[in-house]
């Protein structure tokens, strides 16, 4: 937990953007979508998984429910 | 602990502006992450911020409902600021002062069971004398 989780997704979205530009250069766009979107699904897992342990342990800290 | 906050501050700092040229969409997850990694880094003397003034809400003998109010809306306040800056972040400002005027009202309306209870106290007051 810390810096490695910003990296993992700084990879994670240069390797999409490095797919994508490689497929589109072989000119097969739709495949190059998909694997912008599934870089991006990938990232969003990510996230939300964190940011709802982040809104846990904030909720059972300030008492909020 | 502090030095840590700020390395990863910049770090978080460099990845959004690498991401935002090759890739607007990875900036915003970017940001995000950034934002939870430093926040639960901070949780920890948070927590002991908020036992420290449990125990002087203790001895001060007041209400403790008043003191989780509190508490609520400080959560409130931090959690609406911490969204509505990602929402400015990535660009579209009408959202963030969206999420700024609904977490007014929440506090608002949060509020006034506090003012109430200070009613209260200070008519008791006013009858005792």
């Amino acid at each position: 937990m810390g810096i490695d989780i910003i990296l993992k997704i700084a990879g994670i979205g240069i390797l999409t953007a490095i797919v994508s530009m490689i497929l589109k250069k072989s000119d097969r766009d739709d495949v190059a979508t998909f694997a912008t979107l599934a870089g991006l699904i990938v990232v969003i897992v990510l996230v939300i998984d964190m940011i709802s342990g982040l809104f846990d342990t904030i909720k059972s800290l300030l008492s909020l429910y | 602990m502090i030095f840590k906050l700020i390395s990863i501050a910049l770090i978080g700092v460099v990845v959004v502006l690498l991401l935002k040229s090759t890739k607007p969409e990875f900036a915003v997850f970017a940001t995000i992450v950034t934002g939870v990694v430093m926040v639960i880094l901070l949780l920890s003397t948070l927590q002991d911020v908020i036992l420290s003034f449990d125990k002087i809400v203790k001895k001060s003998g007041v209400d403790e409902g008043i003191f989780t109010a509190v508490l609520k809306i400080i959560g409130i306040g931090y959690l609406t600021e911490y969204s509505s800056s990602i929402a400015n972040d990535a660009g579209c400002g009408s959202i963030a002062s969206k999420l700024q005027f609904g977490g007014k009202l929440t506090i608002f309306a949060m509020s006034i069971s506090i003012v109430s209870a200070l009613i209260d106290v200070v008519t008791e007051l006013v009858n005792m004398v």
